[in-house]
């Protein structure tokens, strides 16, 4: 990732998103100027299913099993998409940036990695609210995790939490770059930055960061458990070998309310 | 004998020259009343009495400035002791309907207030602090991380179940949709339908399995989410409840000592734990767009003080005067807001009245206006009967209440009433309100005037010197004063008395200050303030200009020189309210032969007041006795005061009336140059009148009219002498022999004045006296003849039937 980021993917699965968390986008963009695209994702595999004879549907909320028709299936999803869409715009527009909005059709896995490509992030606002078996993560979860780039996933509120966390597996040097979006966003929200670096790792003098704390542990368990302890707003994760991101996504979004950044 | 006045007599002059001052800059101002001792130890009585009822009635007239004299008094009394308590109004969360009264001593109410304000600005901000605060949500959090990895493990575990019966778990808009799925895609339907019948019956029951699993694991889950809820309620409670408590134990121990406010205290607490979300909502802004009458704020204003007796600034107990003792100004009221169109009220909204701020004290109010307004003396009667002031509005009285209405606590009373009226009202009172003398025991009676002492003369120059000093006029020379102090018998119309209308005293002072300022005098002098006088009257003369007028034109036939016969110069008062003065009258009087008859015009022609008929009845019974006491009184006689249109009232004509009477009865003449007042009993000993002044004056000034020969005066009784205070012109002209005022005791005095022939000082009643008894007694042969005449003819046409009373029994 750039430290200046001109084009920025929404995938857009919620019914609102959080003004803060797209007020830091913004900032990423610095005083360049940015471009927004909302990606919702008509998911094929749903779509398909809904022409099997007999679908039934459970809810949710109430655990009631009804069958549905294609036709209705459809009804849903457009319906979700102009809401998508409605609140997209609306933010957009309050944040007084260029944007667009399009519908795709397919695999929400190649979807977004098709729209990926021209983007310099891809910001992923929370699912619906956790309801029933509805995970927190969204359906666009796995498609996430196989994606290489730069993500944001905004975990709500982005409000709460007092520091920005970076993880950093070699020496500061190594993580310039993220340690400079981190400082950027921790500047701008006023709140603390913590570099954190594996057990054992050397005493890091001129860092960038306010406090350096070594992890007990270089484990996915251990930086969810950093981030809740230092009550974080977003960690910052560079690319790393050792971490595995789908594990860590589900430990911090499960357990921490904190945003997570993975760059590329 | 009528004895003739000197000048001396007329007027009691006042000499400066004796005075210890040169002007009021070197005379200590009187704080207190001249004299009224019985009326001021009647109020020290009153206001030091503890029992119930004696409360006070000042009489007297408003002029006395019985109010500023009494007000004065009961701040003197009032210095010395402890303020009384604060009272408060507080809502009452179990019934907000029925405000609670808190009492407080004095001082504390406004700190407590205060600090309740503090109390509630805090919890208005720190509660929705701590409820975002990072202990708040991290806990929060954990609360709510169980329940989203369950639903994570749920999710993942079910996901692996469905994979393994070759099926995909698909999110729906709704909910979750179970699909075949072939090469990690959900199958197409032609593929699904090109299966066999058994593949796509184990696919249907696998999907069925799946949706039952799925099913199984749904239903726990509003009971984990309703736990969820309830656990996450209870952390917003206990945060609030620590943050509350926190900032309530600061107030607790300031009141620790007064369990009213414990008490209160802990409802506080609890209505503000029962309502966190209201609180939180407050710091969101308004959250109730489509009702824009209504405003989340109001929800605080529960918890405010209403302190309506405030003693904090006090300085002994409170001294009160309601100029306007309406029921609302007396008992407090509940004032209303609009919300919605309706009007709506709440404790916040109640106002005190003139019995709370005075509870503890004392109050003045004026009896004529608290019975003029409605409801208030009935209202004012139950505080002071049941001791507790209790807030009732003239609609809930006439059962008109508002929609939403309050019944405040009661505020226990003690209180010292002192009502200023008019005797008149006082009597009324008595007589037609039963609960009156229960609630009033105590009269102050001011009087009207005090005696021309040297020590009430000492104190009306303090009270002159305290006026000046009250009201920033120019010190009065001692000429001023004396002046002043001569005026002020004229008030009270005698030359042994003062009067204690301070405000009319105030009144000519602060004119003949405005006098004395157009000459650029630096003080009042004696000429400024006899212009006042002068200028006062000339104001309102406009009348008594015109009736002087229509004298001088004839208009008004009113003789002040020769002789007549039957008519004789009585002295009337005309009163204007401000302006009284006296007017000359032509009373006139016929006799002829009769039956003892004496006929006063002015009451058979229903003008005559009842005095005016009892003196009358007076003068025929002095006739008769006097002159018939041997034979019946065989005269017709008539009275009338000429040119009199209005009512005739008083009993001050009873010896010209009489005078008239002799005269027209011996046709022995009056002389027109004398005028005379003054009433009589039965024996024909004279006695006071009212008004002797103005009646001299205003005689002597239609004589100025006419010409003063010398011979013109007055008569008046004897013991109106004390009361004279004339004009300087009246004395002066006396005092060169142009016009005379003589004294008589009885009505010869008058009559030999009256009668006196040309060239003759006094006339000798006896001569008249003679003449009357003659024509009487002609009159009366004259009568029996004529019945014997008649009695004749009766006889001859054989009846007995007699001539009258009389004849019969003669």
């Amino acid at each position: 990732m750039t430290e200046r980021v001109t084009r920025v993917l929404l995938t857009l699965e919620c019914d609102r998103l959080d003004a803060d968390a797209m007020k830091a986008v913004v900032r990423l963009a610095g005083d360049g100027e940015l471009e927004m695209l909302g990606l919702f994702v008509e998911d094929e595999d749903l779509l398909r299913a809904a022409r099997l004879p007999g679908l039934t549907e459970v809810s949710v909320n109430t655990g009631e099993v009804k069958t549905v028709s294609v036709e209705q299936i459809q009804e849903q999803v457009a319906g979700q998409a102009r809401r998508a869409r409605e609140v997209f715009e609306a933010s957009a527009r309050g944040l007084k940036v260029k944007h667009s909005f399009r519908i795709a059709r397919g695999r929400a896995v190649d979807a977004v990695a098709e729209a990926a490509l021209t983007s310099d992030i891809v910001v992923v606002s929370r699912a619906l609210r956790a309801s029933g078996l509805r995970s927190r993560r969204g359906a666009h979860f796995e498609s996430l995790v196989k994606k290489h780039g730069n993500i944001l996933f905004v975990n709500e509120p982005w409000a709460s939490g007092a520091s920005v966390v970076v993880l950093c597996e070699s020496t500061p040097t190594d993580c310039e770059r993220p340690l400079n979006v981190a400082r950027r966003i921790a500047d701008a929200e006023n709140i603390e930055l913590v570099l954190a670096v594996p057990p054992g790792a050397q005493s890091v003098e001129r860092s960038p960061a306010d406090r350096v704390v070594h992890l007990d542990a270089w484990s996915e368990d251990a930086v969810a458990a950093l981030c809740d302890q230092e009550d974080a707003r977003l960690l910052v994760l560079p690319p790393t070998e050792k971490l595995d991101w789908r594990a860590l996504l589900m430990n911090i979004v499960d357990r921490v309310p904190c945003s997570l950044l993975r760059l590329d | 004998m009528a004895n003739e006045l000197n000048p001396e007599q007329l007027l009691r002059r006042v000499d400066e020259t004796g005075f210890p001052f040169a002007t009021t800059a070197d005379v200590v101002a009187l704080e207190g009343p001249v004299a009224q001792t019985r009326a001021r130890e009647a109020v020290d009585f009153g206001v030091g009495i503890k029992f119930p009822g004696y409360n006070v009635y000042a009489l007297g007239p408003a002029q006395t400035d019985k109010r500023a004299l009494i007000l004065a008094r009961l701040k003197e009394l009032a210095g010395g002791q402890d303020a009384p308590d604060d009272w408060c109004y507080l809502q009452n969360f179990e019934d907000p309907a029925r405000p609670i009264s808190l009492r407080l001593p004095a001082g504390v109410g406004r700190r407590f207030r205060h600090h309740v304000q503090k109390f509630i600005s805090s919890v208005r901000t720190m509660v929705p602090a701590a409820l975002v605060s990072d202990e708040y949500r991290q806990k929060s959090q954990q609360l709510a991380s169980s329940l989203q990895q369950r639903q994570s493990s749920d999710a993942a575990a079910l996901e692996a179940e469905a994979r393994e019966l070759e099926l995909a778990m698909l999110p729906s808009p709704n909910g979750f949709i179970f699909a075949p799925v072939s090469d990690g895609k959900v199958m197409e339907e032609d593929a699904f339908m090109a299966l066999d019948e058994g593949e796509r019956q184990r696919i249907q029951k696998a999907i069925e399995s799946m949706t039952d699993r799925l099913i199984t694991r749904l239903r726990d889950y509003p009971q984990f989410q309703q736990e969820l809820v309830r656990q996450q309620r209870e952390l917003v409670e206990k945060t609030a409840e620590q943050v509350i408590t926190v900032l309530l134990a600061r107030v607790r121990q300031r009141y620790q000592v007064y369990e009213e406010v414990m008490r209160y205290l802990a409802r506080v607490q609890n209505e503000l734990l029962a309502n966190v979300d209201k609180i939180v909502a407050l710091e969101r802004g308004p959250q109730t767009p489509m009702m824009p009458g209504v405003d989340p704020e109001r929800f605080l204003e529960r918890f405010n003080v209403n302190l309506i007796v405030d003693g904090s600034e006090a300085d002994g107990v409170p001294v009160l005067y309601e100029s306007n003792p309406s029921l609302d100004n007396l008992v407090g009221k509940l004032e209303h807001r609009m919300e919605l169109g309706t009007p709506v009220t709440d404790f916040n909204l109640i106002r005190p009245g003139a019995l709370h701020r005075a509870n503890g004290g004392y109050l003045l109010l004026d009896a004529e206006r608290v019975i003029q307004k409605p409801f208030a003396w009935e209202a004012l009667k139950r505080a002071l009967a049941d001791r507790s002031v209790r807030i009732e509005s003239v609609s809930q009285l006439m059962s008109l209440t508002y929609s939403i209405s309050l019944e405040p606590d009661p505020i226990p009373l003690d209180v010292k009433i002192v009502l200023l009226g008019s005797r008149r009202l006082y009597h009324l009172l008595r007589a037609y309100d039963p609960d009156f003398e229960e609630l009033f025991k105590v009269v102050a009676d001011f009087d009207d005037h005090v005696d021309w002492s040297p020590e009430n003369v000492d104190a009306y120059f303090g009270m002159i010197a305290q006026i000046v000093k009250q009201t920033g006029l120019k010190h009065l020379t001692a000429g001023a004063v004396a002046r002043v102090l001569e005026h002020s018998g004229r008030m009270v119309e005698d030359r042994e008395r003062l009067s204690t209308h301070i405000a009319d005293v105030r009144d000519l002072l602060s004119e003949a200050d405005y006098i004395a300022g157009q000459t650029d005098a630096t003080a009042i002098d004696r000429e400024h303030v006899s212009k006042a006088v002068e200028q006062r009257i000339y104001r309102l003369d406009r009348f008594r200009e015109l009736v002087r007028e229509n004298v001088a034109r004839g208009v008004i036939l009113v003789e002040s020189s020769g002789s007549r016969v039957g008519q004789i110069n009585g002295l009337s008062v005309v009163n204007l309210g401000q302006l009284s003065f006296g007017q000359p009258m032509r009373i006139t009087a016929t006799a002829r032969l009769g039956r003892g008859e004496l006929i006063d015009i002015e009451r058979e022609s229903k003008l005559g007041g009842n005095i005016h008929s009892k003196a009358v009845m007076i003068v025929s019974s002095f006739l008769g006795s006097r002159y018939a006491r041997e034979m019946p009184l065989s005269l017709h006689a008539s009275l009338v005061f000429e040119q009199s249109y209005g009512g005739v009232e008083g009993d001050s004509a009873s010896i010209a009336e009489v005078c008239a009477l002799i005269s027209a009865i011996s046709e022995r003449p009056i002389r027109q140059c004398l005028a005379i007042t003054g009433s009589m009993d039965q024996h024909g000993v004279a006695q006071a009148i009212g008004g002797v002044n103005e009646k001299i004056e205003g005689f002597f000034d239609i004589c100025v009219e006419q010409g003063l020969s010398g011979d013109q005066g007055v008569i008046i009784p004897v013991s109106n002498c004390d009361h004279l205070m004339l004009r300087e012109d009246v004395v002066d002209a006396v005092r060169e022999g142009k016009f005379h005022v003589y004294s008589m005791r009885t009505v010869d005095d008058a009559m030999q004045r009256l009668f006196a022939a040309d060239g003759e000082t006094l006339a000798d009643v006896e001569t008249i006296d003679a003449a009357v008894r003659d024509r009487l007694t002609q009159w009366h042969r004259i009568w029996r003849r004529a019945a014997a005449e008649a009695g004749a003819a009766e006889g001859a046409e054989g009846g007995e039937r007699g001539m009258g009373k009389d004849a019969g029994d003669d």
